[in-house]
């Protein structure tokens, strides 16, 4: 499918919305699987890559971005949006259920993952800093429970390891 | 990418389930993108991930950010020499072999280090090894205890500090040696902040801070215990911020072409000599917005002769915090003032927080007048076309001080909104 679906997501809303008020150059952006999201320049350039694409003059077809799927985008387009146009006090508010929403872990990864290939390092800080608070304060069975991450060490193998760095180990 | 057979019995998936359909996508992340998780966590968790799976073993070795905290081996602030030296032992085993195994990098980062001064031959040795690494950001905070030792810098060499690019120093001793090497060994310097440190030597010529790439520079309750005054050259500089501290010889400001913003604060031990003041208020010329506190009215008349120019002609934005606060009466005071607006044309907002009355919560001090009379004689309006908002904040009013001080500015500036606000 090569058109945005008939149901307005919010960030479609938003994007046209502070576009047309402002009427700046509108960027549009295509996810790998298709779908099209409309956003205006300021909050485009949020992202490095897009900002030095609008600088280099080549948006006029619109943005192909092969690595990031539809319903990430949306998300980030959520933040980018809610960034640019929030004081302070409400945009930390609104960051953390953004994030507390993310509970699904894929989620989270994706869009790191989407934040990295943008170049948006505000979105990128914020979810590497999720994913840590994540990370914090557990012993190791439990982060390893938590993520998936299989333990491919025999327990010597681990057991030596935990000597090597005792100094770091309580 | 990847993965060996898991060899070791999978842990119990027991609490929270593993997302769909198990796969680890914290461990498909690339090397850089866990590094940048690693690098909100505190020094011992990032080590400990060397024990999570093969693919984590050695990934903390090369991260690109170092920080070694007491805070984070339970060495709080403060703390009392007591329990200090039973954590000490602990530190020191964790900061050793932190620095020793980390890979030797020659482009570190950052470096962050921040502890008590216990042992400064051993905080000497691992700031000497982190500074090594040539970081782009490096950060030393030490604590005193009460005998107020100061950590000294040790020697530099110039190729370390050849990446930097984000200074910050708390608590340290700095002499012209290592003043002189930022300004020629730092192409990419950016941001520099000195806090609570002493600048000393017998330089011929004082410390200079000249840096052409300089953007930021905060100096908060800093010494200056060399007989030359401090001078700071920085084209470049876009916010200055100078607060408290002494400067027996004064600071001398060059070319501060690019300022938008500067926040000077002095207080009664005369951080900067009355003439001073008015010298760094004359540097200033350029900027969009200025903040002041414990300034007096003799200074903020600037200068006798006033016909010469406008100083401020940039100037949008004007806060003074405490300012005002002698013994000259309020139309004094309030002269005072007019001279300073006089040389911002521009002056969109003005605020005056706590000024020109001293305020007090004893409600027992005594009310020296009952009621005054607030005059209408004609009063010459200031020359402000610009100046559109007053703000008025204050803590507590005595002897109709307030209400004077109001009546006064409405009638100086009749074309300005006056807004009013208690603060806590």
């Amino acid at each position: 499918m090569s058109s945005s679906s008939d149901e307005k997501k919010p960030a479609d809303d938003a994007a046209d919305a502070a576009a047309a008020a402002e009427d700046e150059q509108v960027v549009m952006l295509r996810s790998c699987d298709g779908e099209e999201f409309a956003v205006g320049a300021s909050v485009a350039k949020m992202s490095g890559m897009v900002s030095n694409m609008i600088d280099d003059d080549c948006v006029d077809g619109g943005v192909q971005l092969p690595m990031v799927k539809g319903h990430v985008l949306a998300r980030v387009l959520e933040y980018l949006n809610k960034k640019h146009g929030s004081a302070a006090e409400e945009f930390t508010n609104f960051k953390a259920e953004f994030f507390a929403t993310l509970a699904d872990r894929e989620a989270l990864f994706d869009v790191i993952l989407a934040a990295n290939f943008l170049h948006t390092q505000d979105l990128l800080d914020d979810a590497c800093q999720c994913a840590a608070d994540r990370i914090r304060g557990k012993k190791v069975q439990e982060i390893r429970d938590y993520f998936g991450i299989v333990n491919d060490f025999t327990p010597e193998e681990e057991e030596e390891i935990r000597k090597e760095n005792a100094w770091a180990f309580d | 990418m990847a993965r060996p057979e898991p060899t070791a019995k999978r842990g119990c998936a027991g609490g929270q389930a593993v997302a769909g359909d198990g796969v680890d996508r914290l461990s498909a992340l690339p090397d850089g993108l866990l590094h940048a998780v690693l690098s909100f966590l505190p020094a011992p968790q990032v080590v400990r991930t060397c024990v999570l799976s093969r693919r984590w073993r050695r990934l903390w070795r090369s991260a690109p950010r170092v920080n070694v905290d007491e805070l984070n081996l339970g060495i709080t602030v403060p703390c009392s020499r007591g329990d200090l030296e039973a954590r000490w032992g602990r530190f020191e085993d964790f900061a050793d072999n932190l620095l020793l195994f980390h890979d030797s990098t020659s482009s570190l980062g950052e470096f962050r280090y921040s502890s008590h001064l216990y042992n400064p031959r051993q905080v000497d040795r691992w700031v000497r090894r982190g500074i090594e690494y040539c970081p782009a950001v490096l950060e030393i905070q030490t604590y005193s205890f009460s005998d107020h030792r100061r950590f000294k810098l040790p020697p530099v060499a110039a190729s370390s500090l050849h990446r930097l690019k984000t200074l910050r120093l708390s608590n340290v001793n700095l002499g012209c040696n290592f003043t002189d090497l930022l300004c020629s060994g730092c192409p990419f310097l950016e941001d520099l902040e000195f806090c609570c440190c002493d600048f000393y030597g017998n330089c011929s010529q004082g410390i200079t801070i000249a840096s052409p790439t300089l953007n930021k520079l905060v100096m908060n309750c800093c010494k200056d215990n060399t007989s030359h005054p401090l001078v700071i050259t920085a084209p470049s500089l876009v916010y200055l911020r100078l607060h408290f501290g002494c400067y027996k010889n004064g600071i001398s400001l060059h070319k501060m072409d690019s300022l938008v913003t500067a926040s000077i604060y002095t207080d009664e031990n005369q951080t900067f000599t009355e003439k001073n003041q008015r010298e760094l208020l004359g540097s200033l010329f350029n900027l969009t917005g200025l903040e002041l506190l414990g300034f007096e009215t003799e200074v903020m008349m600037l200068s006798d002769k006033p016909d010469k120019c406008p100083i401020f002609c940039n100037m949008r934005t004007l806060y003074l915090y405490g300012c005002f606060l002698d013994e000259y009466d309020l139309n004094e005071k309030l002269e005072a003032l007019e001279c300073f607006l006089h040389n911002a044309p521009f002056l969109e907002k003005l605020t005056l927080e706590r000024c020109m009355f001293v305020s007090f919560s004893d409600s027992e001090w005594e009310i020296e007048r009952k009621n005054i009379t607030l005059q209408h004689q004609d009063k010459k309006t200031f020359q402000c076309p610009k100046l559109k908002l007053v703000e008025v904040m204050y803590e507590y009013d005595h002897d109709h001080q307030l209400i004077e001080l109001l009546w006064n500015l409405g009638k100086s500036l009749p074309n300005a909104n006056i807004k009013l606000t208690k603060v806590k």
